[in-house]
């Protein structure tokens, strides 16, 4: 008794699934790898053990990053000895900085907050230990109040009273934050 | 099973996945509708939509296996004892 049928059925099955995962997983990739023109370029250099960053303004830093919250970031990846993997796991960045080459990754941190940075690809004793912090800074200190305060309203400053159609968000410089 | 029966049994096989596919168009779009995209909502929606589709396929596999055993179980009122040809 023949079921030729219904094999090329479960065959064809199996190749469209097999097809449909690799265009969903190609058009992600794809997605997520264009590079906005407008973004800021980071310099991550990765050694044994720690990580270094530049700004495009020159700015160094060692062991943690300072970054503006909504701004698209693109990171070059180098390392100056062996293969590195830069990783930010709250955020899903994943790539390796390989030496004699540079990786590109790009992200936006759209929550202001304190992250981890770690290394995730082995590369000797103090792998384990290859870690850096992640600050994203909220855009305004309005939104960092927004952002830890309780319900509570901030005054508007006394110099300047509250006219009808001022914007809430215009030139008034906020108060200090009592913490 | 009838051309009928298949149909729907087709269908049935078939709709989870149809429903998988066509919600991310949707999550796409929305994405691509902002200025930037969001990449750990775009990856984490991919690997939801793959682990669906791979819990669907292994439902529908572990589903055939119970019904041939079922089905092809001495004590089936179809399966007779047949004469075994050349003895």
């Amino acid at each position: 008794m023949g079921h030729a049928t219904i094999e090329w059925v479960y065959v064809g099955v199996v190749i469209a699934l097999l097809t449909w995962v690799g265009a969903e997983s190609w058009n992600v990739e794809r997605i997520v790898e264009h590079v906005p023109a407008e973004a800021e370029t980071i310099k991550v250099t990765g050694q044994q053990w720690f990580w270094t960053f530049e700004h495009q303004d020159g700015k160094k830093e060692t062991g943690e990053l300072h970054l503006k919250q909504g701004v698209p970031y693109k990171f070059e990846l180098v390392s100056k000895d062996v293969i590195h993997n830069f990783n930010v796991p709250d955020y899903t960045i994943l790539m390796d900085a390989v030496p004699g080459r540079v990786n590109v990754v790009w992200n936006l941190f759209d929550k202001p907050g304190e992250y981890h940075i770690q290394c995730r690809e082995y590369c000797g004793f103090g792998h384990s230990t290859m870690k850096a912090k992640l600050f994203v800074e909220p855009q305004t200190v309005e939104a960092a109040e927004n952002a830890t305060a309780a319900p509570t309203q901030v005054p508007p400053a006394p110099a300047q009273a509250p006219t009808q159609g001022q914007n809430a968000t215009s030139a008034a410089p906020a108060p200090a934050s009592s913490t | 099973m009838s051309p009928k029966s298949n149909i729907w049994f087709l269908i049935l096989l078939f709709s989870p996945l149809v429903v998988i596919v066509l919600s991310s168009f949707d999550t796409v779009f929305a994405q691509e509708s902002e200025e930037y995209v969001i990449r750990r909502v775009e990856i984490w929606a991919l690997f939801y939509r793959l682990m669906v589709a791979a819990f669907v396929v292994g439902a529908v596999v572990q589903g055939a296996i119970v019904y041939v055993c079922w089905r092809f179980r001495e004590s089936h009122k179809r399966n007779k004892v047949r004469e075994i040809e050349g003895v």
